[in-house]
């Protein structure tokens, strides 16, 4: 009992630093994901192998290659950033190649007719992302968002490794109890299991209130 | 596909959407250019655009030492591999299983492995199990949470593979009085791995990268002897560049080797004459095809 006292606040610390992690890099991840997937599909050739290079290049490192090389490779080069800050970087980044990877293929698999049609009713490109592809695509995109997500999550253990006490990070600080460490790691575990539960529950929800409202979306328009 | 991709948005671009283009390409260029140049100067600076720290590791006793490294990841990665391939079959034979309580434990393992991070379980073996008497190597303390993980991943692919072999291949065998498991062994399976051998290879890339994960047990691979000799060297930024772009190299060719494994295999399917596949029922041809087609 007297192990628990001392030991849950700092679990729960590590937790909302797990937490912490996983917005921070998984909102990087969005907004160069995007980027780069938006790269992917101009009609530019150079950009187009610019997004290309990007994903092949970071996604075929592992990702502690990457973290270590900004903790411990930056600094040498006259860069330094904040523990927290390299994380996040290294993490969103890694993670942005996958998110590119949805955005791409979430907006390859919109129907060709629908796009046709946009354009035969004299729609601009903008408006034809913005009013028909975009709200097709990102339907298809929910759950394998949701399983970068997810991924993303796992992967904040990483930091645990580099000196950040988070979820996975606290294991190693907490092993001097070592007649509680099963216990320790049986509620870390539980621990990840609810962060990755919740995400894919709520990609579920987020999914189903989508198909619904883009049936309507049909009716309304055969209509 | 990827030729027909532009086709999609967009026309033939006109004068003007050329312009356009052109414009945007120049701007990204720039502002690209323009962080080369900071980190060029920066790494002017601190004196990493010199020939030498480059070459102190790439050069024989750095290099050497490192290409060993290299050799253990890769051994590793292969032996967790070779570990969870077979026990990965297992599980998602069970996964299928007709009995309820088998089905539902299978299932347990596989959504929990995935749910919990391989690092948590690395810290497990190596931090608990010593407190109970049970000292794991240090290959094995990589080793092990490696294979426990990939057996879900692999699992998943499996079963993918067996659900995308049409039902008649079974009832056709199950017809011929064969039992559960020869139908498993002598017509689902030979089918099934054949249709995921390029999923296979893509695992067997991120496999690989997870050895990386020896570097927090401190077994020898790459990655450990990497941080060693930018250590005894100082030439921390240069070690893992390096070791960053050999994890890529060998990346790139197993996906090459992936990609040129998916395109036969869809060649064989497809070149495989209509009327053959349809009334023979060639098993292979005529399953696979399916799949591919829906997916």
């Amino acid at each position: 009992m007297d192990y628990l006292v001392t030991a849950l606040p700092q679990i729960l610390g590590a937790f909302l630093t797990t937490l912490e992690l996983t917005v921070g890099a998984f909102s990087l991840a969005l907004v160069l994901g995007t980027a780069a997937a938006t790269m992917r599909i101009l009609p530019a050739p150079v950009l187009r192998a610019l997004g290309a290079l990007y994903v092949e290049v970071v996604r075929n490192v592992p990702l502690l290659v990457i973290l270590i090389l900004l903790v411990f490779g930056f600094p040498e080069a006259g860069m330094t950033f904040p523990l927290f800050t390299c994380m996040v970087l290294g993490m969103g980044v890694y993670a942005g190649t996958y998110v590119c990877e949805v955005v791409r293929s979430g907006i390859l698999s919109v129907n060709r007719g629908e796009v046709e049609a946009a354009r035969a009713l004299g729609l601009s490109i903008p408006q034809i992302m913005r009013l028909i592809v975009l709200p097709i695509a990102f339907r298809n995109m929910v759950q394998p968002l949701a399983n970068v997500l997810i991924s993303t999550i796992l992967s904040t253990s990483l930091a645990g490794s580099l000196g950040v006490l988070e979820l996975t990070g606290i294991a190693s600080r907490l092993q001097d109890e070592s007649a509680q460490l099963l216990l320790t790691f049986g509620i870390l575990g539980v621990g990840y299991v609810v962060i990755t539960l919740t995400a894919g529950l709520s990609a579920g929800r987020l999914q189903r209130i989508l198909d619904r409202r883009y049936s309507v979306d049909t009716t309304q328009r055969t209509a | 596909m990827a030729r027909s991709e532009p086709a999609l948005l967009f026309d033939v671009q006109g004068p003007q959407g050329k312009r356009r283009m052109l414009l945007l390409t120049v701007a990204i260029l720039l502002l690209i250019g323009v962080g080369i140049a900071f980190a060029l100067v920066k790494l002017g600076q601190n004196g990493h655009l010199a020939a030498t720290p480059w070459l102190t590791i790439l050069l024989p006793p750095v290099s050497t030492y490192l290409l060993e490294g290299l050799w253990m990841s890769l051994l590793s990665g292969l032996l967790a591999g070779l570990l969870a391939f077979p026990l990965g079959i297992v599980l998602a034979i069970l996964r299928m299983s007709r009995n309820r309580v088998v089905r539902g434990l299978a299932r347990w393992y596989i959504e929990i492995t995935r749910s919990i991070p391989v690092l948590l379980v690395m810290y497990f073996v190596q931090l608990f199990l010593p407190s109970i008497g049970w000292r794991v190597p240090v290959f094995w303390q990589l080793i092990l949470p490696l294979a426990l993980y990939h057996i879900s991943m692999l699992a998943e692919i499996f079963r993918a593979g067996v659900e995308s072999i049409p039902p008649g291949q079974r009832e056709a065998a199950e017809a011929l009085g064969l039992r559960p498991l020869r139908i498993y062994q002598q017509v689902i399976l030979p089918q099934a791995i054949r249709v995921v051998l390029p999923s296979l290879i893509n695992q067997f890339i991120r496999l690989f990268k997870d050895t990386s994960l020896g570097y927090i047990v401190t077994y020898p691979e790459l990655l450990t002897r990497g941080k060693v000799m930018g250590d005894y060297t100082g030439y921390l930024f240069e070690t893992f560049v390096i070791v960053g772009v050999v994890y890529l190299v060998v990346d790139l060719v197993l996906a090459a080797a992936a990609r040129a494994l998916d395109r036969r295999l869809r060649a064989e399917r497809g070149g495989a004459p209509r009327t053959a596949r349809t009334r023979a029922g060639g098993p292979s041809a005529a399953g696979l095809t399916i799949t591919e087609a829906r997916s």
